[in-house]
């Protein structure tokens, strides 16, 4: 701090009390389980631990993928106005899905795709997203000492220009200051945060499209398959393809090693609709939910396949549903739904 | 002795993965808040930098000197992980720095840490426009200390990387930053100071 006089530092906290013992015999408590199981040191040299196989605990599972927080104990510093909107949790199938069919679906909704017009170049300024999320927590009551699996709930509205630099989100259910907040950055637009332009000059052929994914996210996520699908999804979530990348979207996923179908799959506004998923290193199923006849991407929702200590396989730990996309000619501007 | 950590570590020493836990939880706790703006969040980073330190310890450098830049990469990496994309990362930054250091009750706040307070929220909000990258170089060599060295062996990227990046970042931020010495006016973090006792 004496070194940067000019930059305050972030005040420190410890942990809630508790937690750092907590985590701590947890450490321990793996420690001893896989000195036990493998009592010679792990060769890791050439072997990355998301590969080595989970023989061992759901330990490695905690290594969670994507952006779901599993809140064991959720600490509120109290005092916020966090107007928290809530929902029961919701479960699905933990065994659903299967790896036949994937080709012909993606086939289909490729082809369905495919006649669809492909407008010429957007005129209005903006793109305009309106979207519903749930997280899923274990709400913790310290009177009653019970805990309740829940869903914490959002509605997003999320503008962004075309080029990804400028944008306004106003969300709901998070305590946000009244009227919105700025995403403008300099930054610029990822495939995991795609602005319309870069949507626009993705590569339509599949197999390109499938190398860039690959390529440009390279050591993130729990394995690069997993992180492939992920970012597909990123791609179709809170964004604008133009109508010709939807085919190769379609495409590229099936492409990638174990996806799967889930018959029957539910978005965060309990719209049924068919998945394209896969399950990643943690044990998590990704599912990319779409209309059942039109193919229309619906949303997204994340299940546990397994236990992991108490969320229980089949846990909804994360859902979405698009509300809302369009074209804009102004920030803040609602269209007309 | 750091040395002799180091080689009981590699070889999955119990004890000494537990000496690791005592020395660096606190500081691998903040800084996975200043990562993901999210305390909750953080506690995860601890949980899983320190399983994941256990099951890469076979892949430790011998040789090299203090664990902490090896710990933060890991932790670096893991909150990477645990938020994708930038716009929810900028979401909880905001939520985070509406009750960021003016929580702390204390009725007298001197007009100077209040001053530190609106900078800090500023600096954190800066922090947010920047590019991943960028951002972790600072919360690493800025806010943890660690040199320009430690900060690139943390990453996994050349120093000069580092050096570019954090002087980047630094200037953007000192851009947003109000001056250190500007009188405090009556806006809403005078008012704060009054109620402050009351929570």
């Amino acid at each position: 701090m004496t070194q940067h006089p000019d930059l305050p530092s972030p005040p420190r906290r410890d942990l809630p009390p508790g937690r750092q013992e907590f985590h701590k015999q947890r450490l321990m408590s793996v420690i001893d389980h896989e000195t036990r199981i493998a009592p010679t040191p792990p060769r890791a040299r050439r072997q990355s631990w998301l590969i080595r196989p989970v023989f061992a605990l759901p330990a490695l599972a905690l290594i969670v993928a994507g952006a779901t927080a599993i809140v064991a104990a959720r600490h509120d510093t109290g005092g916020g106005t966090s107007q928290v909107i809530t929902e029961p949790a919701q479960f699905a199938d933990p065994h659903a899905g299967s790896p036949r069919g994937v080709a012909r679906l993606a086939n289909r909704m490729a082809l369905v795709a495919e006649t669809r017009e492909n407008k010429p170049a957007p005129t209005g300024g903006w793109v305009y997203i309106r979207n519903k999320t749930t997280e899923f927590y274990v709400a913790q009551n310290d009177d009653t000492h019970t805990r309740t699996p829940t869903a914490r709930a959002s509605i997003r509205q999320v503008w962004t220009s075309l080029d990804g630099k400028k944008g306004w989100l106003i969300q709901s259910g998070i305590g946000q200051r009244e009227g919105g907040e700025t995403l403008d950055s300099d930054g610029g637009a990822t495939l995991n945060g795609p602005s319309y332009q870069l949507l626009a000059a993705l590569p339509t052929d599949p197999d390109a499209l499938l190398s860039r994914i690959y390529r440009e996210t390279r050591g993130h996520g729990t394995g690069p398959d997993s992180e492939a699908f992920a970012t597909i999804g990123d791609l179709l979530g809170e964004s604008y393809p133009p109508a010709k990348l939807y085919p190769a979207l379609y495409r590229a996923a099936a492409k990638i090693p174990g996806v799967l179908v889930v018959d029957d799959a539910v978005d965060a506004t309990g719209r049924h609709g068919v998945a394209l998923a896969r399950v990643d290193e943690s044990g998590l199923r990704q599912e990319l939910i779409f209309d059942k006849t039109d193919y229309t991407f619906l949303g997204s929702r994340e299940v546990r396949t397994n236990d992991l200590e108490e969320i229980k396989a089949g846990t909804v730990t994360f859902s979405s549903a698009i509300l809302q996309r369009a074209l804009v000619d102004r920030m803040k501007q609602i269209p007309a739904a | 002795m750091t040395t002799d950590l180091r080689a009981r570590i590699r070889a999955g020493d119990r004890e000494a993965f537990a000496e690791l836990y005592d020395a660096h939880v606190r500081a691998i706790y903040n800084h996975g808040f200043r990562l993901t703006a999210d305390w909750s969040m953080a506690e995860d980073v601890v949980s899983d930098t320190f399983l994941q330190a256990w099951r890469l310890r076979a892949r430790l450098d011998p040789e090299a000197g203090s664990l902490r830049p090896w710990l933060f990469g890991i932790a670096t990496n893991i909150a990477r992980n645990l938020r994708r994309g930038d716009r929810r990362y900028r979401a909880a930054v905001l939520a985070a720095t509406r009750d960021l250091p003016i929580v702390e009750d204390h009725a007298a706040v001197t007009d100077s840490r209040i001053d530190d307070a609106r900078r800090l929220t500023a600096a954190m909000t800066a922090l947010a426009a920047l590019p991943r990258a960028d951002r972790e170089v600072f919360t690493l060599c800025v806010w943890e200390e660690l040199d320009y060295a430690a900060a690139a062996e943390a990453l996994g990227i050349p120093i000069g990387t580092v050096r570019s990046r954090l002087s980047r970042a630094r200037r953007k931020i000192r851009r947003e930053l109000p001056a250190p010495d500007r009188p405090v006016t009556g806006d809403s973090t005078t008012t704060t100071r009054h109620t402050g006792g009351l929570r």
